[in-house]
């Protein structure tokens, strides 16, 4: 040590607090930096693409395509799928969260885990699993609903189920059900006490879910490829469509800034019902107000005491959790059928080429191992953006300003979430071609699908770790200050150490999100190292009976895979730590 | 019978009875207080009365007629819990008119102004301090005159003084209203200020009902006696109890005398000596922790500014209300 900062301790203060500085300038430069050059520097390319005519802004793109009838159809169609399917996903959620969160049962945890499975399925997955329950000649092929709007709304909701049951139900176990039944004993019947209590107390964990689930209905890309064809889709898919079929970049690009309105929008709404989550609410342990399940009145219960509800919600979430099976079920029976019977012949295949309509270039096993690859590169690069992301945001500052600017940055990093994959995926196409004027063409380089990906799945990151973050009692921090920590220790030894009981579930959640990412994907992977979902979508478009059998399997092979790692996942973290999820 | 009446009444959570078998009559216009240690089932009965926990044997009825088939919200028993349950999404009014038929205005003022809060109805429950919440509770539970308010631990949750004050406010609310209470409590000062009779439970039954002051001065068992506050026993007719027969006027006999704190006073003229183990003050008054032959350690009151040290030899003088014979 040298004499100077022995005889000079405000040195050596100040050099800590220098050292402070520079870590939460780069803990938020870092993050910002990554946004602004992988996802809004591509965004505004595609976007500028579509607006700048020989360095002239014309908006007449605006009045075109508004003008078009086809447009207001899809955004109708958009509105109308993610409306209908956000409803639905709430009204099954509630339920389902009453019954698997307010109650004990032999299976729990079973029940509990199957349900979020349709949510971390990739997209392109859940399609092609509700096209072979529903294809004439499917198990409900009777209902001749292949093709049509009900189809679509169905997978969205089997998609969002699980995102209004986990965010409902984690709030609902820990809520403290006398206030409930203070309302009991002031002469309100069971369903009046839940309408007038129960409800109310839920409504910004229900508002946050619904937003949530809203906005992946509206942004939906590969279910709705999948199962929508030509006549149905959402902005996201009609993107998709002006920019591979029409190559019409103008109207791409108006369609963009709709989605991002509307995104932009849903946003607001859910950052306001989270802000005013948990608002003097009365929580308690789940032990506490957890009960077992009973089918039949207890003895000693008189009617009328609520027995009624709980059979109902049983009887709802009983049905959902078969009909989220159905398609799951039927997936895997399909693949192990074969022209005469029953086999493993389509798995078999999986390591072949593929013999009719053209040749795939890889194996699908080539192309799995390559999904793994860049899946675990993406979740590295999330882990660290978004752990990030989840620091900063995390704190509170003392002056409004800087208040206003973390809030702001919790929004911003949101985005991604919503803003169009397919977007994203070209906007990469046409900016990383010699990016800001350097001589490097980046469209080559193994990082950029990984880059994608965990533009994506940062989101995703920062909402599970930013919770356990934020419950942390500031306390906590101040006692280890107390106990001689420095800031570099405290945020070590508190922070850190509380927040890594969540990292499974983030990591399971972005390694999912990446290995299931299509829209984005479609785009960047190179012919020669194509992702599994991309050979999936790849193998349904393709003619034969062999060809969608392959597809089928391949399907059951990245289903299996990513249940399995999020369910790996989520087995690391503590009771209680996965926030709002 | 008139009023609330429980007849062998058996809560069971899983294998484990948290009530065991409770009889309990309470008459109309009365507040009965249940007095026990956390755990005790004091609660758990009181849930029971409300029709919150289903009974696995036994009886509640109301006027003669059993409940048994009777859902909570149509038994007409107010409720009001330790941190009030307040509805965060309602104003104090809005609190307060929720079990009243729409347009009782009038109702929620009268209500309001009864527990000292006039003027509070649109206040909301965020800004209110922990007593005022208390005081919206009770309100909010007597508007639909309930024929039966039932209180778990309603004070336990406010800093000491407040809970002193509002015991007092409790009982005079209560009794302006003719209100039929049954009070859970830990804290005998809090069920001696609130209730008529007073209920001992440990382990899930009932030891002992009877008014305050008989409580205090013949509680039936030891038990009892401890929970009490009484701190020593000793046989009558042993030696060491002599000086304290002598101040209750009693013959010696089989039964076993309790010593609550202040038995023995310091200073006064000796009957006893004991030597002196500890002092501290409470209220100004010095408590003197003192160690008696044939009896063990017990608190003594001494005189305002009283100066001992460890290991004095005191003499001890008796006072008999702080003594009780227990038959047992």
């Amino acid at each position: 040590m040298s004499l100077s900062t022995l005889t000079r301790p405000d040195v050596a203060a100040a050099s800590g607090r220098g050292r402070v500085v520079v870590f939460w300038s780069a803990a938020v430069a870092l993050p910002l930096i990554f946004l602004g050059v992988f996802f809004a520097w591509p965004v505004a390319v595609m976007i500028a693409k579509g607006f700048v005519v020989d360095g002239q802004l014309d908006l007449s793109g605006f009045a075109d395509v508004f003008s078009r009838p086809r447009t207001w159809r899809i955004v109708g169609l958009t509105i109308a799928q993610a409306t209908l399917g956000t409803v639905l996903s709430v009204l099954l959620g509630v339920p389902g969260a009453y019954v698997l969160y307010r109650h004990t049962f032999r299976g729990r945890t079973l029940v509990r885990a199957f349900v979020t499975v349709p949510f971390v399925l990739p997209t392109v997955v859940v399609g092609v699993a509700f096209r072979s329950l529903l294809v004439s000649g499917g198990p409900l092929g009777f209902l001749h609903l292949d093709g049509t709007f009900a189809a679509i709304v169905a997978a969205l909701v089997f998609f969002n189920y699980a995102v209004v049951v986990r965010a409902v139900g984690g709030l609902w176990e820990r809520l403290d059900s006398r206030a409930e039944q203070a309302a009991r004993a002031l002469g309100a019947s069971p369903w009046t006490a839940f309408r007038t209590v129960t409800l109310p107390q839920l409504t910004p964990a229900i508002a946050s879910a619904a937003s949530l689930a809203f906005l992946f209905c509206a942004t939906a890309f590969g279910t709705v490829l999948v199962l929508g064809g030509l006549q149905f889709g959402t902005i996201e898919t009609e993107i998709w469509i002006q920019t591979t079929q029409f190559l019409d970049l103008r109207a791409a690009a108006v369609l963009s800034v709709v989605q991002l309105v509307v995104v932009a929008g849903t946003l607001i709404v859910a950052g306001r019902a989270r802000s005013r989550r948990e608002q003097a609410l009365g929580l308690t342990l789940p032990s506490a107000s957890v009960r077992p399940l009973r089918l039949r009145r207890p003895a000693g219960m008189p009617p009328g005491d609520g027995h009624a509800l709980t059979l109902v919600a049983t009887a709802v979430t009983a049905l959902v959790v078969l009909l989220l099976a159905l398609p799951l079920v039927n997936l895997v029976v399909r693949s192990l059928r074969t022209g005469d019977g029953w086999g493993l012949d389509h798995y078999t295949a999986l390591g072949g080429w593929g013999t009719t309509g053209g040749s795939l270039s890889v194996t699908v096993w080539q192309a799995t191992v390559n999904s793994l690859r860049v899946a675990l590169d993406a979740t590295m690069i999330a882990l660290v953006v978004g752990g990030l992301v989840a620091l900063v945001v995390s704190r509170r500052p003392r002056r409004a300003v800087g208040r206003r600017a973390v809030a702001g940055l919790d929004a911003l990093f949101m985005l991604p979430l919503g803003v169009s994959a397919v977007t994203v995926g070209f906007g990469f196409l046409l900016s990383m071609h010699h990016p800001f004027g350097l001589p490097v063409d980046l469209r080559t380089s193994p990082l950029l699908v990984p880059i994608a990906q965990a533009v994506v799945a940062v989101p995703l990151v920062v909402r599970v770790v930013l919770p356990v973050l934020r419950a942390i009692d500031p306390r906590l921090r101040e006692a280890a200050a107390t106990l001689g920590a420095t800031p570099g220790r405290v945020l070590r030894t508190v922070d850190l150490s509380i927040a890594g009981r969540s990292l499974g579930l983030a990591v399971g959640f972005a390694f999912a999100a990446s290995l299931g990412e299509f829209g984005a994907t479609s785009f960047l992977a190179r012919p020669d190292r194509p992702t599994l979902p991309v050979v999936i979508f790849r193998l349904i478009g393709r003619p034969g009976p062999e060809s969608y059998g392959m597809a089928l399997a391949a399907s059951v092979v990245l289903a299996v895979l990513t249940a399995g790692i999020v369910a790996a996942c989520e087995r690391l973290r503590a009771p209680g730590a996965g926030g709002e999820w | 019978m008139n009023g609330l009446s429980l007849q062998d009444v058996v809560v069971r959570y899983g294998a484990v009875p948290a009530v065991d078998g409770v009889s309990l009559d309470v008459a109309p216009g009365s507040v009965v207080a249940l007095l026990g240690p956390s755990g005790c089932g004091k609660s758990s009965l009181l849930r029971a009365v409300a029709g919150l926990e289903p009974l696995a044997e036994g009886t509640v009825s109301w006027d003669g007629a059993s409940l048994a088939g009777v859902p909570v919200h149509r038994r007409g028993f107010g409720l009001m819990f330790q941190d009030g349950q307040l509805f965060a999404h309602r104003t104090v009014g809005g609190n307060v008119a929720y079990g009243l038929p729409a347009r009782s205005a009038a109702r929620v003022a009268e209500l309001l102004e009864l527990v000292g809060l006039s003027g509070y109805e649109d206040r909301g429950i965020a800004t209110l301090s922990g007593g005022e919440r208390q005081r919206v509770a009770l309100a909010r539970a007597l508007a639909p005159a309930p024929r039966l308010l039932l209180l778990d631990e309603p004070l336990s949750a406010l800093d000491r003084a407040l809970r002193e004050r509002l015991a007092v406010d409790l009982r005079a609310a209560l009794v302006t209203t003719g209100t039929t209470a049954v009070f859970v409590t830990h804290d005998q000062d809090e069920a001696f200020a609130v209730a008529d009779r007073v209920a001992v439970m440990a382990a899930g039954r009932l030891l002992q009902v009877d008014a305050p002051a008989d409580l205090w001065v013949r509680p039936a068992t030891r038990e009892v006696a401890s929970f009490l506050g009484y701190e020593a026993f000793v046989p009558l007719d042993s030696p060491a109890a002599a000086p304290l027969r002598d101040a209750l006027d009693v013959s010696p006999s089989g039964a076993t005398l309790a010593l609550a704190e202040g038995a023995f006073v310091v200073g006064r003229t000796g009957v006893a000596k004991g030597t002196v183990r500890g002092v501290s003050s409470r209220r100004g008054r010095s408590e003197v922790r003192v160690d008696v032959d044939g009896i063990g350690v017990v608190t003594a009151l001494g005189p305002v500014g009283g100066r001992w040290t460890v290991g004095d030899i005191v003499e001890l003088g008796v006072e008999p209300d702080a003594l009780a014979v227990l038959d047992a």
